[in-house]
């Protein structure tokens, strides 16, 4: 009688099999707990989401109650109110990016670069910058809320000036813009102050050989050095403030022209107050913001792309050659 | 690739318990909850044990109320509620849940939503939000349980607005409990110093105002108060000369002013802020006249009754008469009337060796806001009232009827320390009585805040919240220095159209 198998390969498929169950179940049991989560708290809202802006609600629950295709859509781009409510206050959270974010960019890098000189106490300061990012928005808007008052704040007594920060439009997106920097540049300094940690100190050597200064060390050593996580707070930042909402709400509420101070996540926040009615248009608007901000993030993405250079380089290289 | 397969499992199957999961707190069968269904009919007796009498039994029953007072109010409603605990001991007992107004909403949605089985079964909340409740399911009507109760629910007793605010369609959807609106405080101390009476209605509010103006601008108005420096509390001076004196403040940034005042100042213009169909009603000439009014107030014209500032403009502030009428730089301040009694024990230690809390006194805003005293709606304030309501998700027919026992407790057994909060008491009979009307405290103050029967309560209204932040809006640009540029009018018609462009949205 001829056996199906010998006995050593038995045994190490016996083997492979318990080998197999035991790496899946600790891959199971590592992964399991965030596969959940993400499940929950993003796949499943994001779905949930996608199926709110084609349905109707009948105000009586928070679910759908019927299918109604593309007209939630048709409305945000159509109706008088909705769209003319949604789209001036996307443009204007697109107007607010524009500015703010160059900035949470910008003063970031100064700030790291002044603490990667490592002067006395540098320790603290790092601290200090980051320190704001940690406390939550509603307890420290209140403050800045009471700082800038019209009548009792001490602002306005300090500097002997006459402004009702919140109650025109200009000042009060100044203030939000402030508030806004003065939370969150915590969160990109110390990316790029780890950034700058990385940066191989020997490039600064040679450039200084080469006799660059202190601007073109900066240029074309320290810039390029934290490219990457330049892309990564840009792309962080934008999307951010894009979705910019409890700053407003703490600071704007009694700002006489909500139009103007309404952010894109402000408005379609609005919808989710009243009955569930509202909440398929909301979706609608929710998938007409993402849409944007993925449309602008790529634009980003390709503007900041590494051009290859390679070919070009190659021909300069040989005609150089061929001069010589 | 059975690594993936097993990943994509978990994946899989996390994703159906998760939907899973969220379709069982959700059945979906929302009309099962929905306002009406539950109450068959009265020979649908449920879990109702009755005794020989044929009185409801109740052993042990247990009522989880949400309810939106919070601070000082809560604490008197907890006194309150352990007096009925005590009363019904081993029958009934009610645990109460104090939610903040801001948080209350997003709380009972998703409760409501996703978690029925930690609903509350009572609601103790603004009168106002049952009709968007009720178009949700959330509520029981309640006529039925008070009649399986045997819980007399005599609507002849409450007022009027206040019933009306838990009526749609004849259908009693709770019952009303108290109303409450904001009041002026008044300093009497400087009123008398410089020969003024208590004002009764607006033309006295502005003709004291514009003369106190005038006097301060002459260095002849008396004032006393804190932060007088050098000069002790009791002490009187002169008002300054540097700056205009401003007798009452106001700001559209003050609580005050977009939910009272100015829904008060259309109602005695003749205006209404709600038709019958629930649809906004604050475009008519009436309200605009009312809004008018109040936008003269801070930025007089050639045709406002005063011709100078009653109050400085004070922007987006908010509560900015609090610090001018302590100082004695006001005259008259708007606040809540739950704070009243705090507000007497204030002066009670800044004025201690001359009066003390008798420097102050307190008034509604009835007449206090049109020229035309004599209308019917002169008198009218525009109000905000607690109600009793059932939530739909309370099956149980013997706590239905525990509950309708718990709601007469309340509303006839509240009365004066309830009162003493700022809350009238919606019953008729309660604030007649002679138990009411005998307290010190009614004698003193609380019969100032006028008849309940003045109060005006947002009618029942689906679009209740559109038609809310919508005159907030027209208020607030109405008031606001910026938009002194364009008419009231225009200001309330194009917040108007756009209340109306989102209502009709949804219609």
């Amino acid at each position: 009688m001829k056996l199906k198998t010998t006995f050593v390969r038995y045994v190490s498929l016996k083997e492979k099999k318990k080998s197999s169950i035991r790496k899946g179940g600790s891959i199971s049991a590592f992964l399991g707990p965030y596969a959940i989560c993400f499940l929950v708290f993003n796949i499943f809202p994001l779905i949930l989401g996608l199926i709110m802006a084609f349905s109707g609600f009948d105000g009586k629950t928070m679910m759908p109650s019927s299918f109604v295709g593309w007209k939630n859509f048709q409305a945000v781009f159509t109706n008088p109110v909705l769209s003319r409510d949604f789209w001036s206050s996307v443009w204007t959270t697109i107007r607010f990016c524009l500015i703010i974010v160059p900035l949470s960019i910008v003063i970031p890098i100064f700030l790291a670069i002044l603490v990667n000189v490592k002067p006395f106490g540098y320790k603290f300061f790092r601290a200090c910058i980051y320190l704001p990012t940690i406390f939550p928005i509603t307890a420290t808007g209140l403050i800045i809320l009471r700082m800038f008052d019209y009548q009792y704040g001490f602002i306005n007594p300090f500097f002997n000036i006459n402004v009702d920060w919140f109650g025109e439009v200009v000042t009060c997106w100044i203030i939000v813009g402030v508030f806004c920097l003065w939370a969150g540049v915590g969160g990109n300094f110390l990316i790029i102050d780890a950034g700058l940690e990385n940066v191989d100190k020997s490039l600064y050597e040679a450039s200084s050989v080469d006799g660059c200064n202190f601007w073109g060390k900066f240029i074309h050593v320290t810039l390029p050095g934290i490219k990457n996580q330049l892309f990564l707070c840009l792309f962080s930042t934008f999307i951010g403030y894009m979705n910019l909402y409890g700053q407003l709400y703490i600071l704007a509420s009694n700002t006489p022209d909500q139009d103007a101070m309404k952010s894109a996540v402000y408005r379609i926040q609005d919808l989710l107050t009243g009955s569930s009615k509202s909440y398929g248009f909301a979706a609608a608007m929710g998938i007409c913001l993402g849409v944007i901000i993925i449309f602008i993030s790529i634009i980003q993405l390709l503007c900041s792309k590494e051009k290859k250079g390679g070919g070009k380089r190659e021909k300069e290289f040989t005609n150089w050659k061929k001069s010589k | 690739m059975k690594y993936k397969m097993s990943l994509m499992a978990i994946m899989g199957l996390s994703m159906v318990m998760c939907m899973a999961g969220c379709g069982e707190t959700n059945p979906g069968n929302s009309s099962a909850y929905s306002g009406g269904s539950q109450i068959s009919s009265s020979a649908d007796e449920g879990d109702i044990v009755r005794n020989s009498e044929g009185n409801v039994v109740y052993k042990n029953v247990s009522l989880n109320m949400w309810s939106v007072t919070t601070g000082d109010d809560a604490a008197v409603q907890d006194d309150i509620i352990s007096q009925f605990n005590s009363a019904y001991s081993g029958m009934i007992n009610v645990s109460v849940t104090h939610i903040s107004r801001y948080d209350l909403e997003t709380l009972l949605n998703n409760t409501m939503e996703f978690d029925k089985k930690n609903a509350p079964d009572i609601l103790f909340n603004h009168g106002s939000r049952t009709a968007e409740y009720n178009e949700r399911g959330w509520l029981l009507p309640v006529d039925d349980i008070f009649a399986t109760a045997g819980v007399p629910y005599d609507k002849d007793d409450f007022v009027d607005s206040l019933l009306n605010t838990v009526t749609i369609d004849g259908v009693a959807y709770g019952m009303p409990i108290d109303c409450h609106s904001a009041m002026i405080e008044m300093r009497t101390d400087i009123l008398e110093k410089n020969g003024y009476k208590i004002p009764t209605n607006y033309q006295e509010l502005v003709n004291i105002c514009t003369d106190a103006a005038k006097k301060a601008a002459d260095n002849e108005l008396w004032i006393r108060g804190e932060n007088s420096t050098g000069v002790s509390n009791t002490e009187w001076r002169k008002a300054s000369t540097a700056d205009p004196y401003y007798a009452f403040p106001i700001a559209y940034g003050d609580m005050w002013v977009h939910e009272f005042l100015g829904y008060t100042a259309i109602e005695q213009n003749g205006g209404a802020i709600v038709r019958s169909d629930g649809m906004p009603a604050w475009n008519s000439a009436e309200s605009i006249k009312g809004l008018q009014l109040l936008r003269d107030w801070i930025f007089p014209s050639n045709t406002s009754a005063n011709s100078t500032a009653m109050s400085k403009d004070y922007g987006s502030s908010y509560d900015v008469g609090i610090s001018p009428f302590r100082s004695g730089d006001a005259l008259f301040t708007l606040e809540g009337p739950w704070t009243y009694e705090s507000d007497r024990v204030g002066f009670d230690k800044v004025l201690r060796s001359d009066g003390g809390r008798n420097n102050i006194t307190t008034r509604s805003l009835s007449n206090m806001l049109t020229l035309n005293t004599s209308s019917k709606n002169s008198a009218k304030i525009k109000g905000e009232g607690h109600a009793v309501m059932f939530s739909s998700t309370m099956t149980s027919k013997t706590k239905q009827c525990a509950a309708a026992v718990l709601s007469d407790f309340i509303a006839y057994n509240s009365g004066v320390e309830w009162a003493k909060s700022g809350h009238l008491p919606a019953v008729k009979s309660v604030y007649n009585s002679s138990a009411f009307t005998s307290d010190e405290a009614y004698t003193d103050y609380i019969q100032y805040w006028g008849n309940p029967t003045d109060y005006v309560v947002v009618p029942p209204t689906k679009y209740y919240s559109y038609v809310d932040t919508y005159f907030k809006n027209a208020l607030q640009k109405t008031l606001a220095s910026s938009f002194q540029s364009r008419t009231v009018e225009s200001i309330v018609n194009s917040e108007y159209e756009d209340c109306l462009g989102y209502i009709q949205l949804y219609s």
